[in-house]
């Protein structure tokens, strides 16, 4: 058996540790992290500060996103989402206007990196490596959109 | 028909979740309804969800960094490259120096702002330790002592250029050599060179007056050439731009033309403040990463929110971190200041400095009007005070603007040191601070033609500077790195002693030729360089300064606001809501406020913008929380060095280090399994003769810090956590933090990180 070992600089203590020593599963137990803020709080609101939505809430069309979203969320048409042209529709005009704000989900190249962002920002259950965090991403909204429709059909 | 259409927008959202999934969730294709409740809601309650994070991310981290990493550094010699001489043309230089003036002028007006910034641990002693040239290092006495031996006059050269040894080689063999003689006989020697030298650099001093006289009078006359042409360049571009402006003609680049001049600080956005509207109901002063982040948070929780920022920068909100990293490894870079400054993320995509493009931005004269709301933002504005009480902000022009609920977001500013700060024109004009996109050209212009850069500094700008400098030298073929300064070590603020010195001996290997226990004694001009004369007796010859202390926030309106400013943190005091008065708040660089956790703080780093703006955006909007998500923050030097902090991470702590020992090496000291935390009982014998601690340390000096994390401890709790080259586990550490417990074997908390994966 390896023996880790440990050596003092003064205040600093450092602990060279086994990887063996390390298998042995730790005696501290944790409660759970800072639950992440999701797009769907406890009461089946909407939450608009989610990262996840990479921005989408806050741009020019965010009113208008907000519109269809909710609509398509609280939709009790079938299928769900049928009663909602009208929103998506002005989505979607609002979108043209503004290219180069919500053109990243058309570009073949850019649209991952949208999704990316906002699958770092959950991922990293809040903390957020990336400086992208503030950024939009029009991709988010595909991610919501579909997260729902699974959640639903579920 | 419209069931039609929302199925075409669903269809084209699936596309994307299925790009979504494939490209970056590695999990049995079945059960995609739970992989991705998990991945957008997080539940991410048991250690379960914390594995199975872990090992998704993991993955694409090693392969994004290694990758990345790999085509960055390429080259690991040290400081051994002979580097070229170089012979400058002086009408390069005067070009240089010119738009150097130009430049400076600009920044030292824009660079006065906002956002994150990474020397967090700053403290008044960096910069007046400085000033006070004599401390009592070890490579003073081992430069003055091969002084001592040498005449002076080779040494006042440039090493570099006139000897085939490499400065810093030739400074580490010193040390190396004298390290028993410094104990002894090092006061002495010290003391003659001194003398010795002070009278050569009478002479000297007085023959390079003569010399920059006679030069002054040829550069003088060239350069008033130069100066005259380009200003009178300027100016008919200017009075194009200006005259098409006015006109409204549309000539082909007069979009262009607007936008330079908008960018380069010639007209502000709107073209005078009377076109703000008078008043508005979300009002954020400062254009950086805070109040970006709390514009929002607002615009989240009030959907048709109308948002008027004031910022004294000419852009649009951006992000600094990649201008001491990303940006110097992109390669092809434009050289348009036009530009958005792309640069490649570690995730391996491309994106902008900027937090969004133009477009997402209101016309300040229309965001009345707007029924939508958003954000403008009026460019080039300073502030002069809130009156808190009636609501109203007064800018520098006396323009006033009502509010409803106010942001100061003003971040911090550049220190300078009193060596340069007092020299003249001539000096000043090499020396330069580093913190905006300006900086960046200016530094890549120096970088490009090869020139010599000395970094003052060892803290985040500088350190992460001198790394990415010594990259793109080792790329570009040329211009040395040099840093100085007088602590003993990389990050000394952040980092315990020896992960400091083993992190400088990395940067060594990178090509940083790293001057530790040196201050700057003076600075003169040469024909083209700057002499700066060491206090440990070395001369360095730079074309160059990057000045690197630190930042001290921006409370300037502190005063005729009448709102407090922290006596010793510096910062608007502001309480746990980070309200400094009702309907007044302050977030980023410029807060100080109460961390109901680890007490009062003020923190400059771009997460703590990012997290302590969007509370400020969510309490404007009537939240009403408490400073409760610790922020983070992240650095990158070089190949081999990457960590994340969160907490209290201050190397003035007590600290435990738990390092993953690789097991197929055979390296086994004491059977010591467990540390007890005792450490508070301070063997500040180390600490004082901290060279004997080197000297320890010698036999190990092969011990790799490669990978670990390390323990901050306050009363035995623990404080602050640093990853060190372990990534994906942030959220981890802050549980622990928020724990706010003692542990009696900080190794089984370390276990949590599993450090050997």
């Amino acid at each position: 058996m390896a023996f880790s070992f440990c050596k003092s600089f003064g205040k600093d203590k450092v602990i060279f540790a086994t990887k063996e020593d390390h298998a042995v599963p730790s005696k501290i137990e944790l409660p759970p992290p800072e639950a992440p803020q999701g797009l769907i709080s406890k009461n089946g609101d909407i939450n608009w500060s989610c990262p996840c939505l990479g921005g989408m809430a806050t741009g020019p069309c965010g009113v208008d996103f907000r519109e269809a979203f909710s609509c398509f969320h609280y939709s009790e048409a079938e299928p769900k989402g049928s009663d909602c042209y009208e929103a998506f529709r002005q989505m979607q005009d609002c979108f043209q206007q503004y290219p180069t704000v919500y053109n990243k989900a058309n570009g073949a190249d850019d649209d991952d990196d949208a999704l990316g962002d906002v699958m770092n920002a959950d991922n990293n259950g809040g903390s957020v490596k990336d400086v992208d965090e503030l950024s939009s991403g029009a991709g988010a909204a595909a991610a919501v959109a579909n997260n729902t429709t699974v959640s639903k059909v579920e | 028909m419209s069931i039609w259409s929302v199925r075409c927008l669903c269809h084209k959202f699936c596309r994307q979740a299925h790009i979504l999934a494939h490209r970056r969730v590695i999990s049995p294709p079945t059960k995609t309804a739970q992989r991705l409740q998990l991945a957008l809601l997080n539940s991410g309650s048991a250690r379960q969800a914390h594995n199975s994070l872990y090992q998704m991310v993991k993955k694409r981290t090693l392969e994004a960094r290694t990758k990345l990493q790999a085509n960055k550094y390429p080259n690991h010699n040290a400081c051994m490259r002979v580097p070229k001489a170089v012979e400058f043309v002086p009408e390069v230089d005067d070009e240089v120096a010119q738009s150097s003036v130009t430049k400076l002028h600009h920044s030292s007006e824009v660079q006065a702002q906002h956002g994150q910034s990474y020397n967090t641990f700053q403290d008044p002693h960096f910069r007046l330790g400085y000033a006070d040239t004599r401390s009592h290092s070890t490579a003073q006495d081992v430069l003055k002592s091969s002084q001592c031996e040498k005449p002076s006059e080779p040494v006042s050269k440039d090493v570099c250029k006139e000897t085939p040894v490499d400065p810093c080689e030739e400074f580490n063999r010193l040390r190396r050599e004298t390290a028993a003689e410094m104990f002894g006989s090092g006061g002495d020697c010290a003391g003659g060179a001194g003398g010795g030298g002070g009278g050569d650099d009478d002479k000297k001093a007085a023959e390079e007056r003569y010399k920059q006289l006679k030069l002054k009078c040829l550069v003088g006359a060239l350069g008033a050439l130069l100066a005259g042409g380009f200003i009178a360049w300027l100016l008919s571009r200017d009075s194009k731009k200006t005259i098409v402006d006015e006109s409204g003609e549309i000539i082909d680049n007069s979009e262009e033309a607007l936008k330079r001049a908008k960018i380069s600080g010639l007209i502000t956005t709107p073209r005078s403040s009377d076109k703000l509207p008078s008043s508005v109901p979300y009002l954020i002063i400062g254009g950086g990463t805070a109040a970006f982040s709390a514009f929002r948070a607002i615009k989240s929780n009030d959907a048709r929110a109308k948002v008027l920022m004031i910022s004294n920068e000419f852009r649009k909100p951006y992000m600094r971190p990649p201008l001491s990293k990303e940006l110097w490894y992109t390669p092809n870079p434009n050289e348009d200041p036009i530009k958005d400054y792309r640069f490649k993320q570690w995730t391996g995509s491309e994106r902008s400095l900027y937090f969004e493009p133009e477009e997402f931005f209101v016309d300040p004269e229309k965001l009345e009007s707007s029924a939508n709301g958003g954000i403008a933002v009026a460019q080039g504005f300073a502030v002069k005070k809130v009156d808190a009480q009636n609501r109203i902000v007064t800018l520098n022009d006396g323009y006033q603007i009502g509010y409803e609920v106010c942001l100061i977001a003003t971040g911090a500013q550049p220190k300078n040191l009193p060596v340069f700060r007092n020299a003249p024109p001539s000096v000043r004009e090499k020396v330069m601070v580093y913190r905006t996109p300006e900086d960046f050209d200016r530094l890549r212009r120096y970088a490009r033609e090869k020139r010599s850069i000395t970094i003052v500094g060892n803290g985040f700008v500088g350190s992460e500077l001198a790394c990415s400098l010594a990259h793109y030298s080792k790329e570009n073929g040329g211009g040395r790195v040099y840093q100085v300064f007088q602590e003993k070590g990389n990050m000394s603020k952040v980092l315990p002693n020896y992960l400091s010195n083993w992190t400088t001996r990395k940067m060594e290997a990178q090509g940083v030729c790293v001057i530790p226990d040196a201050s700057i004694k003076s600075a003169n001009r040469d024909d083209t360089q700057l002499r700066l004369e060491l206090n440990n007796g070395m001369t360095l010859l730079s074309d160059i300064v990057v000045v690197c202390v630190g930042c001290t926030p921006n409370t300037s309106m502190a005063g005729p606001s009448k709102l407090e400013v922290d006596r010793s943190l510096g910062g608007f005091v502001v309480n746990a809501e980070l309200e400094a008065r009702r309907n007044l708040y302050v977030a980023g660089d410029a807060s100080c406020f109460y961390d109901p956790l680890l007490g009062r703080r003020r923190v400059e780093h771009h997460d703590h913008s990012v997290v302590s703006g969007r509370l400020a955006g969510e309490n404007m909007t009537g939240a009403k929380k408490p400073y409760q998500h610790q922020s983070m923050f992240w650095s990158d030097l070089g190949p081999e060095i990457g960590y994340e902090g969160i907490g209290l991470v201050d190397s003035s702590l007590p600290t435990v280090g738990v390092f993953a020992l690789p097991s197929d090496g055979d390296k086994r000291a004491d059977t010591h399994n467990e540390v007890s935390a005792d450490s508070k009982t301070t063997d500040t014998v180390i600490k004082e003769g901290s060279t004997g601690a080197d000297v320890t340390c010698d036999p190990n000096e092969e011990a790799n810090y490669g990978k670990g994390v390390i323990f901050y401890l306050k009363n035995d709790k623990i404080v602050g956590i640093l990853l060190w080259n372990l990534f994906n586990r942030i959220g981890l550490a802050r549980t622990i933090i928020n724990q706010n417990k003692t542990y009696d074997d900080l190794n089984e908390v370390a276990k949590l990180f599993e450090i050997h994966t």
